[in-house]
C-alpha cells in the first residue's frame, strides 16, 4: 500500500510549479557564492573548502527549509482542497501510510536538490573559480550529512503542512525554524534542535569540522526527531476523521 | 465598509494577527541575541540596530508579505467564491475590502516590527541618542516597500489564482534581495524585492579589523528610490484593480 501511495504522490509531482523553485532556488545561490567568492579571494584562501561555504551559506541556513516546507506544504494541500480529506480519510490505506509516502517523495525531493547544489558547485569550481583537481571527498559527505539532518526537517514540515490547512503559513514557519535553527546553533545547542542539524551537517559556515568527535549525538538527534514526528503525525491522523 | 466587515469575518480563526505578532517577536530574538555589551557598542546601539533592521526585513519580509497576500485571496480560491462574490456584490467593494484589509495588516506588521526599536534600546541600555527622524524614515521606507510586495504578490495570487507561484517568488525574492545587499550598489536597485537596503539610512563607518568592532554612520534619505518604490506600488496597484475589474465570471 505504501507503494501505491508513493506512486501516487509522484504523479502529483508530475508538471507541478515546485520544479520552477528545485532549479532556481540552488542556481541563484550558486550565482551569488561563487560572485562572493571570487571578489574575496584574499580571504577566502581555502580553495574548495571556502567556495563550498559561500555556497552553501545561505542556501543551508535560510532557504532550505523555507524549500522543504513549500514541498510539504504542496502534497498536503491538495489533500486539503475540496473533499479530498474525507477522501483520504475513508479510503482503505493506513494515515501513517499517506504521511510516509509523502515523507518518501519530499526526501526524494531533498536529495535531487542537493544533487543539483553539488552539481552547480563542482560546474562553478571548475570553470568560474578555475579550482584545481576535484572537491575533497569530506564535501559529498557534507551534503550526505546535511541530508540525514534534512530528514527531521522534512517531517517536520510535513506534520505542519498537515495540520495546519494553510499553504502560505507552514512556509513562513519553515523561515522561521531556518532562523531559529542559526539562533540555537549560535548558542551552542545545535544538535538538539532539528532546524539546527541540516546547517550543522552542511559545515557551511566554518573550516573546521562542526560536527567533530560528536557524530554519534548527531545520528541519535537525527533520528530521535524523525521518530518523534513520525509519533506525532501517527498520533494526529489516528484522532483525525472525515469532516462532514 | 460592509466588505470590510466582512473581511473581519473571514478573518475568525485564520490567526493572522498571531502571524503579525511573529515578526517583532523575530526581531526581538535576532536583534536581542546580538545585545551589546561594552559601552563603546552601546554608544553606537541605535545606529547598529536601524543598520540590521532593513536586512532582516529583507530575508522575512518578501515571504511575509507573499503569506498575507495568499492568504486574503486563497480562501476564495479554496472556497470557489470568487465567481459568487463577482456578481453578488460590486467588484469595487471586494477590491476595496480585500485591499484595505491586508494593507491595515502590513501597518500593523510594520508597526509592531519598529517598536521594537525603543523597547530594545531601554532593555539593553543604549547611550546613544534616540534617532527620531531616521526611525520616522525606515517606518515610511519599511511600509513603502512592504506595500509594493503585498500589492505585487495580490496580483500574482489574482493572476495564477494559486498560492504555490506566490509564495515561491517571495521566498525567490527573499534569497535575490539578499544577496542584492552584497552586490555593488547599482545591483540592489534592480531587485525590488531587497529595496529595504538601499533605502536604509545607515551604513558601515568603520570596521576595525584588529577588534572586530564596528561602527555606523549615517548616510543621505534616498528620496528617489522612495519615490519609485511607491510608483512601482501604485501600479502594481492599478494592475491588481484592473485584473478584478476584467475577470469573467
Amino acid at each position: 500500500m505504501l507503494k501505491r501511495c508513493i506512486l501516487a504522490e509522484n504523479r502529483k509531482l508530475h508538471a507541478s510549479p515546485i520544479w520552477a523553485m528545485f532549479f532556481v532556488l540552488p542556481i541563484l545561490s550558486a550565482t551569488y557564492g561563487t560572485f562572493n567568492y571570487l571578489q574575496n579571494l584574499e580571504i577566502l584562501t581555502d580553495g574548495w573548502y571556502s567556495l563550498w561555504t559561500q555556497h552553501t551559506l545561505f542556501y543551508s541556513m535560510l532557504f532550505f527549509p523555507a524549500m522543504v516546507a513549500t514541498y510539504a506544504a504542496y502534497l498536503w494541500r491538495l489533500e486539503h482542497l475540496g473533499h479530498n480529506w474525507n477522501l483520504i480519510m475513508a479510503s482503505p490505506v493506513p494515515p501513517l501510510d499517506l504521511f510516509a509516502a509523502k515523507f518518501a517523495v519530499v526526501t526524494k525531493l531533498a536529495l535531487l536538490t542537493h544533487g543539483f547544489v553539488f552539481a552547480l558547485f563542482v560546474f562553478c569550481g571548475k570553470v568560474f573559480a578555475h579550482l584545481p583537481g576535484l572537491p575533497p571527498v569530506t564535501l559529498p559527505l557534507f551534503l550526505l550529512r546535511g541530508l540525514l539532518g534534512a530528514l527531521a526537517v522534512i517531517a517536520a514540515q510535513l506534520v505542519l503542512a498537515m495540520v495546519i490547512r494553510s499553504f502560505a503559513v507552514p512556509i513562513f514557519w519553515g523561515l522561521l525554524g531556518g532562523i531559529t535553527g542559526i539562533f540555537i546553533s549560535s548558542k551552542g545547542f545545535g544538535i538538539l534542535w532539528p532546524y539546527s542539524l541540516m546547517q550543522l551537517g552542511m559545515n557551511s559556515n566554518r573550516s573546521a569540522d562542526a560536527l567533530a568527535g560528536s557524530y554519534g549525538l548527531f545520528a541519535f538527534s537525527c533520528i530521535f526527531w524523525l521518530g518523534t514526528m513520525f509519533l506525532l503525525a501517527w498520533l494526529l491522523l489516528r484522532r483525525e476523521d472525515v469532516r462532514a | 465598509m460592509a466588505a470590510f466587515r466582512a473581511e473581519l469575518q473571514k478573518a475568525h480563526r485564520r490567526h493572522d494577527l498571531a502571524l503579525c505578532l511573529l515578526i517583532p517577536g523575530i526581531v526581538v530574538l535576532w536583534v536581542g541575541g546580538l545585545a551589546p555589551a561594552d559601552p563603546e557598542e552601546l554608544a553606537n546601539g541605535y545606529s547598529a540596530l536601524l543598520y540590521s533592521l532593513p536586512v532582516i526585513e529583507a530575508i522575512l519580509m518578501p515571504v511575509m508579505m507573499a503569506v498575507l497576500a495568499s492568504r486574503l485571496w486563497d480562501m476564495e480560491i479554496k472556497g470557489n467564491t470568487a465567481k459568487l462574490l463577482y456578481t453578488l456584490q460590486s467588484r469595487r467593494s471586494l477590491f476595496a475590502g480585500k485591499v484595505v484589509f491586508g494593507v491595515l495588516e502590513v501597518l500593523l506588521v510594520t508597526v509592531l516590527e519598529l517598536a521594537c526599536v525603543p523597547v530594545l534600546g531601554r532593555v539593553h541600555g543604549y547611550t546613544e541618542a534616540f534617532p527620531t527622524g531616521q526611525l520616522v524614515y525606515l517606518f515610511v521606507c519599511t511600509l513603502a516597500v512592504d506595500t509594493m510586495l503585498f500589492f505585487g504578490e495580490f496580483l500574482l495570487m489574482l493572476w495564477v489564482g494559486n498560492p504555490l507561484p506566490a509564495l515561491c517568488v517571495g521566498i525567490v525574492g527573499a534569497l535575490v534581495g539578499l544577496f542584492s545587499a552584497f552586490m555593488p550598489p547599482l545591483a540592489s536597485y534592480f531587485v525590488p524585492f531587497g529595496y529595504y537596503i538601499p533605502l536604509s539610512a545607515y551604513e558601515v563607518a568603520n570596521w576595525d579589523k584588529a577588534t572586530h568592532t564596528v561602527t555606523y554612520g549615517t548616510r543621505p534619505f534616498n528620496w528617489g528610490l522612495l519615490a519609485f518604490t511607491l510608483a512601482l506600488g501604485a501600479v502594481l496597484f492599478a494592475l491588481a484593480w484592473r485584473k478584478v475589474q476584467d475577470e469573467e465570471v
